[in-house]
Formats: C-alpha cells, structure tokens, sequence
C-alpha cells in the first residue's frame, strides 16, 4: 500500500467519524470458467448487499465492503474462533472481459460476480 | 474442551497480533484459520447465549441443530452447485456435509432457544437454565 492510499483512507475515516480501528479481511473465494464468461463466488458472512462496493479500474475489479457492528451490540463475547471486520479483494482483469456487462448478485453472504468474455472472442467455427 | 480451546485462542490472538503488527490495515487473511468448519463465535448478553455461526451460502432446508443438556450440535450440508462443465480456477470455499458438537458454557433452556439465519450467518440465542441462575440470598 502506498503512502497516498493510506492518506486517502485516512480521511474518508475521519469524515464518517469512525474511531474503531479496522482491519480487512480476505473473502474466500471459488473461481469458475465457463465459455462465455467467468463467475466469482466469494463468501462474505454477514454482508448485505448495501455494505458491498465492487470497483472496476482500467484491469483491477476491485470488491470492498463496510462493516456494520450493530449484530454485536451489547454482547459479551465468551469465545471466538472468527474474526469479524470490513472484507476486501482485488482481480486482475483479461482484456478478454465485456467491463460493460459485468453483474453481481448477493444471496445469504454468498456474492456472485459475472464476468462475460466479450462476444466477439466467443465465437464457435464451424468446420465446412 | 474449553482449556483447549482458550489455548487455541490465545495462540490465534497472537497470530493475528504480530499480522496486524507487520502487515497494517490488510492482512490478508481470511476471517478464521483454524480450520473448523463452521466457525462459531459464543457470546452473551443478560445470562442468553448466542452463538453465532458462519454459514455462507447454505440453506436453512440443509441445517440442523440439536440440544442436549451442555452441547450443541450444529450439522447440515454445504452445496455449492458447482457446475461440472466449468472449469476451476480457484476453489477456496468449502463444501460438502458438516457435523459439529461443542459444550457450552452453562445448562441453557433448550424449550426458550431461538434461531435466525440471515446474510450466511446463523444465530441461536439459547437462555441460561433456571437451575444454573444464581440466587439472590436475603438477610434477615
């Protein structure tokens, strides 16, 4: 991370007024090619489709999420065996990807991401 | 169990104090490591205990809890659906049939338990058992 980032990222805190201090985690997330498109399924548990940012920059897809703590208000913990935070993960993308057509949908902390290849790669030939 | 597992956490919390030491704001790593599926978080708040479970992507149809006195039972099935056409590049989620057992804390009242799942995150608030609530001794 450059300087500049941490900069940024440092204001944006300061203007949501956020004191406690975050760490971000990495979804785990299943790959799958298909031949008219790529499909991201990354498991974000306890994300809901509001708290969820999907960036595309000139070749990086970038997934961050916000964190919202109200679940854990007022509860003790007693034992823990998964951290609980903001996620974040970046893809490169192939220029082979339609960046027009990408969509996402989120389901029961599960976040799928459709990548279509651009139509004019997907072209079956037919031998004459 | 509980001996094991507070040393388990302790050697976690060290774990992830020397990542966050190196490594600042992005570590990296996922939410757990310790390799359990699914994980569980036990907390409390006025003597009910809730235990919160992630379960990303499995449906309630496929999840089944039991009580018996001190243990809770969590097992089900995670599908996936993978497409068998497709093919992987990158496989990090799990799959397939879990089963986990583990002791709670105190004796909870299994007949006032309730359970949510919302957003992959199962929720069972299980209230202490009258038996196990301190009473309050008055002096004459």
């Amino acid at each position: 991370m450059t300087t500049k980032e941490l900069s940024t990222e440092k204001k944006e805190a300061e203007v949501k007024d956020r004191t406690t201090p975050e760490k971000f985690y990495l979804p785990a997330t299943d790959i799958l090619e298909h031949e008219d498109k790529l499909v991201l399924f990354m498991d974000m548990p306890g994300m809901r489709k509001e708290d969820i940012n999907i960036n595309v920059e000139e070749h990086t897809l970038k997934v961050e999420t916000a964190f919202n703590p109200d679940r854990y208000a007022g509860l003790t913990p007693l034992y823990s065996e998964y951290n609980v935070g903001p996620f974040t993960r970046s893809f490169t993308l192939s220029t082979k990807i339609d960046r027009q057509r990408i969509e996402a949908k989120m389901e029961q902390g599960v976040l799928e991401i459709v990548l279509p290849k651009r139509a004019e790669l997907v072209r079956q030939i037919s031998i004459q | 169990m509980y001996g094991l597992s507070r040393t388990l956490n302790t050697i976690l919390n060290i774990q992830n104090a020397l990542e966050r030491a190196m490594d600042g704001r992005v570590d990296h790593s996922s939410t757990y490591q310790s390799g359990v599926f699914p994980p569980v978080n036990i907390l409390e708040k006025d003597e009910v205990l809730h235990v919160i479970c992630e379960l990303p992507g499995v449906r309630s149809e496929d999840l089944d809890l039991e009580i018996k006195g001190r243990h809770l039972r969590i097992h089900g099935e995670r599908k996936n659906n993978i497409d068998e056409h497709a093919s992987i590049h990158r496989l990090e989620r799990s799959n397939g049939a879990f089963d986990r057992t583990f002791g709670l804390p105190y004796e909870v009242d299994s007949n006032q338990a309730k359970a949510s799942f919302t957003d992959g995150l199962l929720t069972i608030e299980l209230p202490k058992a009258e038996a196990e609530k301190a009473k309050r001794i008055s002096i004459n």
